[in-house]
Parts: structure tokens; sequence; C-alpha cells
């Protein structure tokens, strides 16, 4: 036999290797069942952190994440929690400090339910304020009730990372979803000042915003068309995948990133250039 | 085959077993009554299970007889543009993303042949679009001026009638190289009103069954014309019992698979032989523009990697023009980048030992040569793995081909009438020349490659895709089944000399006389 695919490589991360690089930090990844967030808590339990796999429904899929990390002998437990439910969460964060220590690296990257559909998505003119304030609800104030359960144990041990997943939507629109792009726009500005005040405490705040990324739940109804079109847009002439968001991750959770906040890098191929 | 797939005879009660035949003529207690076997395929996806009765030479027969019972009775005499139709409706069916057997095949396909889930997805999608009603009536346009000969004698150029007769039964040993591909063969011996008993192939067995379920759906009276089971590949008793009682045998395949049917075919039966091919790809200056060369590297990517290089249309070697805007090494470089990317969504199936030792061996050889900076030879591979290889090679001394699964050479040429002495060892063997040039130059590059052996010439990036009604290998695919009945324009005129007028005794002027008595 050759080598395997990247993606069924031991190390279990799309070839994003093994190290120690994380050893004795302890993460929370939210929405880390599948898709995205799944390859983030890979990619940090194979680099030596602890991490809480939160999930919402998927509680199968969570375990496996779970026994993904163990097999590479790193360290994971899975966790329910819904991010806009502040009391659940901080009954999540008091868990997760109970069983691997306090909270060292936050990965906000739970979505709100949405469907990300070009052909019957809302236009300008018919989306009802709702739809805004879900999407708020959901991405602003996920991210914000995970914070604020995070941020006194980070700020007593003056350091933390708080790293936030939103999109390139919001410098490129190239199909407007208004509600989604709108709120992941704000939690730009969110983790902004959220970096600004919490800078003096050693805890850094950045966000990530990926391209399209194929074959996750989110993305199952992008036609093969605008695949073919972004690609061909994009200068590394391919989609995202989980494994590049997961790399960025590791940057931002990690000392190499030690003198970064405020940022928001767009891992997206080149599409979007800032 | 991709990935020699593992089969072996397997008691499995546990597992989701699915039925890898379509013979509708035998009856339930006929089937009851037969030895079956399950076999275990995995191409490297994922086994799936997949259970057949074992053909004896005597439920060929049967098969058989009942084929031609039913081709007689509801395809004979069935008009071909009311068959058209028909296919086409049944193809329609499989453009519903939720279409049961679109839905299996998708999820299965890529299981027991190892293809990436996308390129099987898309790579069926794009062919089944040929086989529109309306691309149908092209198959018929392309092979026959007036398709109405298909059902009667029609007016011909010599100033008599021809009509076109299909085989009443044709044998067909599909391929399996690449999915969906027995469609062509199936649905071109309905348009020329032929009954089909296919053997379908042991590396992708699954989709002519599918698919004459859906035509059976559809019609229930073409589906009982059809018949598609697995037996192993050279069973003599069995194909000769099948080979006694078809008008026409069709074969895709190998060399191999082709000189042992050819060889067994009674004397007088016709075999079209679908055959080792080699194909290759053209890019001409124009397409080195510094606008246009990261797209035709793009295209060109796409083309060697589909399939995984396993198709007849997938090129081997990429002759790029000089003087373009970026040089040939540069494009090189490019289309390494293109065949990278392609891995990263669509990876290539993994390979058995001698497959990608056969990769290893070519590397190795060029990695040498490349250390030389006066060889003309730079070398351009995935890391780690054999996953994709792009060699360029400046000053190649034959055409070599592929040991195939994504290696492709790129030799830089001045002018496209270079091609010829590279080309002639392998005239026999060529199919499909993709090109990049500019429109004026296409026709003069269509005349130096089809004298070369060329016999489709298609733009990059379309080779995995041929228009509908495309001659297979130069021959026409409809026209290559039929057998002409011509009435001599001689023979309409002799026969007025027989008019019953002028030969029923006493009856023209015994009548013209009588009634002009009264």
């Amino acid at each position: 036999m050759n080598a395997p695919a990247a993606s069924e490589l031991p190390d279990g991360v799309s070839g994003l290797g093994r190290s120690d690089l994380l050893a004795g930090r302890v993460a929370v990844v939210t929405g880390a069942s599948r898709g995205i967030g799944a390859a983030i808590a890979r990619a940090l339990g194979a680099h030596g952190a602890a991490v809480a796999v939160n999930y919402l429904r998927n509680a199968d899929r969570a375990r496996q994440v779970v026994r993904d990390i163990q097999q590479l002998g790193g360290r994971a437990e899975s966790f329910a929690a819904d991010v806009t439910d502040a009391a659940a969460v901080a009954d999540m964060v008091a868990a997760v400090a109970e069983r691997f220590g306090p909270v060292d690296v936050v990965v906000n990257n739970a979505l709100h339910s949405y469907t990300f559909d070009p052909l019957s998505r809302r236009t300008a003119w018919d989306i009802p304020w709702a739809d805004y304030s879900a999407q708020f609800t959901g991405s602003v104030g996920g991210a914000y009730t995970v914070c604020q359960a995070a941020i006194p144990g980070m700020r007593a041990r003056g350091n933390g990372r708080i790293i936030t997943i939103v999109s390139d939507l919001i410098e490129r629109p190239g199909v407007p979803y208004h509600d989604y792009t709108t709120a992941k726009a704000a939690v730009v500005g969110f983790s902004r000042n959220l970096a600004a005040d919490l800078g003096p405490f050693g805890i850094t705040v950045n966000c990530i915003a990926p391209g399209l990324v194929p074959g996750t739940d989110s993305s199952a109804v992008a036609t093969d068309e605008q695949r073919d079109d972004l690609e061909s847009a994009t200068p590394l002439r391919r989609l995202t995948t989980p494994a590049d968001v997961a790399g960025a991750v590791l940057f931002f959770a990690s000392r190499w990133s030690d003198h970064v906040t405020g940022a928001c890098l767009f891992v997206d191929g080149g599409l979007v250039m800032r | 085959m991709t990935a020699d797939p593992v089969v072996d005879d397997l008691d499995s009660s546990r597992a989701e077993v699915l039925d890898s035949f379509f013979l509708p003529q035998l009856t339930a207690p006929e089937l009851g009554g037969l030895t079956w076997v399950t076999r275990r395929v995995d191409g490297g996806g994922g086994a799936v299970l997949l259970r057949s009765p074992v053909l004896t030479p005597d439920v060929v027969e049967l098969v058989c007889d009942r084929l031609l019972a039913a081709q007689a009775a509801v395809l004979a005499d069935r008009p071909v543009m009311d068959i058209a139709e028909v296919v086409g409706r049944a193809v329609a069916r499989w453009y519903d993303p939720d279409h049961p057997g679109r839905r299996l095949a998708e999820r299965l396909l890529p299981q027991i042949t190892g293809y990436a889930p996308d390129m099987v997805r898309r790579g069926l999608k794009d062919h089944l679009k040929t086989f529109r009603a309306d691309r149908l009536l092209r198959f018929l346009a392309a092979d026959f001026d007036n398709p109405l000969v298909l059902d009667g004698f029609q007016p011909n150029r010599a100033g008599g009638r021809s009509r076109a007769f299909g085989p009443r039964l044709t044998t067909q040993v599909f391929a399996g190289n690449v999915p969906g591909l027995p469609a062509w063969n199936i649905i071109c011996a309905l348009l020329v009103k032929s009954a089909t008993l296919g053997k379908s192939a042991s590396g992708e067995p699954l989709f002519p069954v599918l698919l004459a379920r859906s035509l059976a759906e559809e019609d229930p009276d073409l589906g009982r014309c059809l018949a598609v089971a697995p037996w192993p590949g050279g069973a003599a008793d069995v194909e000769a019992a099948a080979f006694a009682r078809s008008d026409a045998v069709t074969v895709t395949g190998g060399q191999a698979a082709v000189q042992s049917v050819t060889a067994r075919v009674p004397t007088g039966v016709p075999v079209i032989a679908y055959g080792h091919k080699v194909s290759f790809a053209v890019v001409g200056r124009e397409a080195l523009a510094l606008n246009r060369y990261p797209d035709t590297a793009r295209r060109v990517a796409r083309d060697v990697s589909q399939y995984d290089q396993q198709g007849c249309l997938s090129p081997h070697v990429v002759f790029v023009e000089r003087d373009g805007g970026v040089d040939p090494q540069t494009f090189s470089a490019a289309l390494a980048g293109e065949m990278a990317r392609f891995e990263v969504t669509r990876p290539r199936a993994r390979l058995g030992l001698a497959d990608s030792a056969a990769i290893e061996q070519v590397r190795a050889q060029y990695e040498f040569r490349s250390y030389d900076d006066a060889a003309g030879v730079a070398l351009f591979a995935s890391d780690g793995t054999t996953a994709w290889t792009v060699v360029h090679e400046e000053r190649p001394a034959a055409f070599t081909l592929s040991p195939l699964n994504r290696v492709v050479r790129v030799h830089p040429v001045s002018d496209v009438a270079e091609l010829e002495p590279l080309l002639a060892p392998v005239r026999r063997y060529l199919q499909t020349a993709g090109v990049a040039c500019a429109p004026e130059r296409l026709t003069g590059w269509a005349e130096v490659l089809g004298r070369c052996g060329v016999d489709r010439i298609c733009a990059v990036g379309q080779m995995p895709d041929p228009a509908a009604g495309w001659h297979h290998d130069g021959r026409g695919s409809l026209a290559a089944l039929v057998r002409w009945v011509d009435i001599e324009g001689a023979a309409e005129l002799t026969m007025e000399s027989y008019d019953p007028e002028w030969t029923r005794p006493g009856a023209a002027s015994g009548t013209r006389n009588g009634r002009e008595g009264l």
C-alpha cells in the first residue's frame, strides 16, 4: 500500500501533525461534534491540549471526537451545553475546570442553526428583523456567554486565548446571507473590544474568517457551480477545509501568536486579502 | 481497474446485501432454483456485499431465448422515436438528486470503486446529461441521415431504399473502469432495437443494474429486453451459449478481454470491440497567456485526475507549446499545483502494491535524471504519497504510456507537427486529443491530429465528457451495430413489369373492354 490519503493520517487531523505545543492547556471548543469544530478539537488534542468537546445535540458524534483524541493519547471529554444559555455554559466551564483544570483557550465555533442555500435565501427586501435577531443571539450572544464564563479565570491567571470563528463573507458577501453575515461582522467588533479591554491581563482575542468549507452540514446545499466559481476566483484555487481552519486555531492558541490580538485572519485561499 | 477490488466469496447474513443482477426473464421459482453467490467487493472505500445467481450455460440459453422473444414481441416493431422518448424519460429520473437509484449509486459506487465520492457524484451527473431525450436524437442523427431507416425502408442516395436492422440480441461485455459507462452500451443497443445480455464488470457491477431497473420502471416492455448479470470473465461455456444466440457482441475493456472475446465469437457474428485506447492533450501558446494559463492548468488537471486517469479518455501526456506567456516548465508547475488541489477535494483511490510500485518506479527514473541540469527533466510529485505526479521532460525519446492513477508527462513542443513522429508508434491506440489554441489554428491542428490516428478532438477540460453522438473510437456507435438491407432501385423498376394489371390472366383487357361495352 502507498501512504494513506491525508485525511486518514494517524494523527487524525489531516496532516497537521502532533506535538506538545499546547501541553498543560485546557481548551473549550463549542459546537465541536462535527465539521470545523470537530477538526479544531482534534487538532488541539493532537498538540497536547486537554479538550472539552462541547455539543448541543450530537452526543454520539461528540463522543466519537473524544475517542479520536484519546486514541492519539490526548485528553478530552464531551460536554453538552447550549452556548446561548448562560447557566448551562457556566456549569460547563465549571465542570471542565473540575475535570481538566481552569480553561485557557476558548474557541467560539458553535453556529446558530443556519442553512446556506443560495437559491432559497432571504432577500434584502423580505428578511424580517427576527432573523437578524436570532443570528445576533446565536453568534454574538453565544460568544458573549462563553466569554463571560471564561474571562474571570483567565484574568485571574493573567493568561488566556479567545478565538472566534466568523466567515470571509463579512468582507466579500458573494452570497448575501444578511442575518448570518451581519451577526458575524458584529462578532469581529465584539472581539476587538474584548481585545482592547483584556489585553492588559495577557488575554488575546482573535477571529478566524474561513471561506466556504464544503462537506460540512452547514454547507451541504452549496451548489457545484458555486463551488467551481469560488475555486477559480481563489488564488490558492481550492475551497477551505476544516484542517485549514484548525491550523489557524493552533496558531492563535499557541505561544506563536503571543503578540497578536484583535486580529481577524482570513483563511480562504486568498479570496479576501486584508 | 482502480485499486484492484477485493473480491471473494463470503457467507454473510449480517451486512446489507444488494442484488447485483437484473434478470426479469426469470420467474421467482426459477431464480430460487439457481445457485447463489455473495461477493464482497471493496475498492478501498468500504466493503459492499453483492448477491447474484451463478449463470450456467442452460440458464443463459433460457434467458437469451426469452430476450429474443421479448425483442420480437415488443421492440422489433417499435418506432425508434418512441424508444428514444422512453429512454430519455428513464434517464431523466436520474436528474432528480433524490432518485433512489442515483442515491444508491452515489453512496455505493465510491465504496465499490474507491473513487472519491464527489468525483463519482459529479461524474455520473455529467455522463447522464449525454442521454437527455434531445441528445439521443443526436446519437441517431450522427449515424443516420434519416433515422426512420430503423423503422422501415427509406429512399437512399443510390436510387433505391434501405432499412437498418439492429441485432435481435447483443451480448455486451461491460467495462468497470469508469462508473456509468455501460449506460452508453445499453442505450445504443436499445436505439437500434436490440435486446441486451450484459455481462457486468467485477470492478463495478452495480450501475448497469440500476439503470436497467430505471428503464424497466419507465417501460416494463423495454425492461424485458434487458438482462444484466455477472459471470466470470472468459467463462467459455457460458459465453458460447450467449454468443450462439446473439446477432452481435460488444466488448469494452482491456486488450486481454477484447482478444479473449474476439477469438471465441462464432464467424459471421460481428464483434464491436472498444479496447485499450490512449489520449493526450495539446496546449497552444494562446492558452499559456498570463490571463489564461492558471485556468488551462486547472482544466488539464481535471482531465488527468477524473476517474484517476482510468478512462481511455484520460491524457497520458500533455504537449505544451513554447513561446507562450509562461514557459512550459512554469505550466508544469501550475499543473502540479492544480493536481495537488484536486487531490484535496477528490482524493485518488488507494492503490494496490503493484500500482504504487509502478508510480514509484517512474518517479525514481526521472528523479535521477532531474539532478542533471542538461537533461531538461523536472519532477513534481505529491509529498509522501503517490497521489499525483507531473513529469516535465523537454526531449522525450518516445510517447510513453502513463502507469495511470494520476501520473502525467509534459513535453514542450515548438509546433504541433512535431507530434507526428512521437505519435506514430501508438497511432492505432490513439483516441482523444484535448486541445487549447486560437480558433484559426483549430482546423489545422485537427488535420494533423486526425492524420496521426486521433478520433476525437475536444477542448482541454472536457476530455472525460464526450459529446452526445460521438463516433466512439472512430466508428458510428449505432452504425456499427446495424445490418443494412437495400432494395435496389433497378429492382423497384423491374417489379413494375410484374404489376398485376399486366400479369393477371385476362384481367386488364377484359375489364377495359367490358367498361367500354357499357
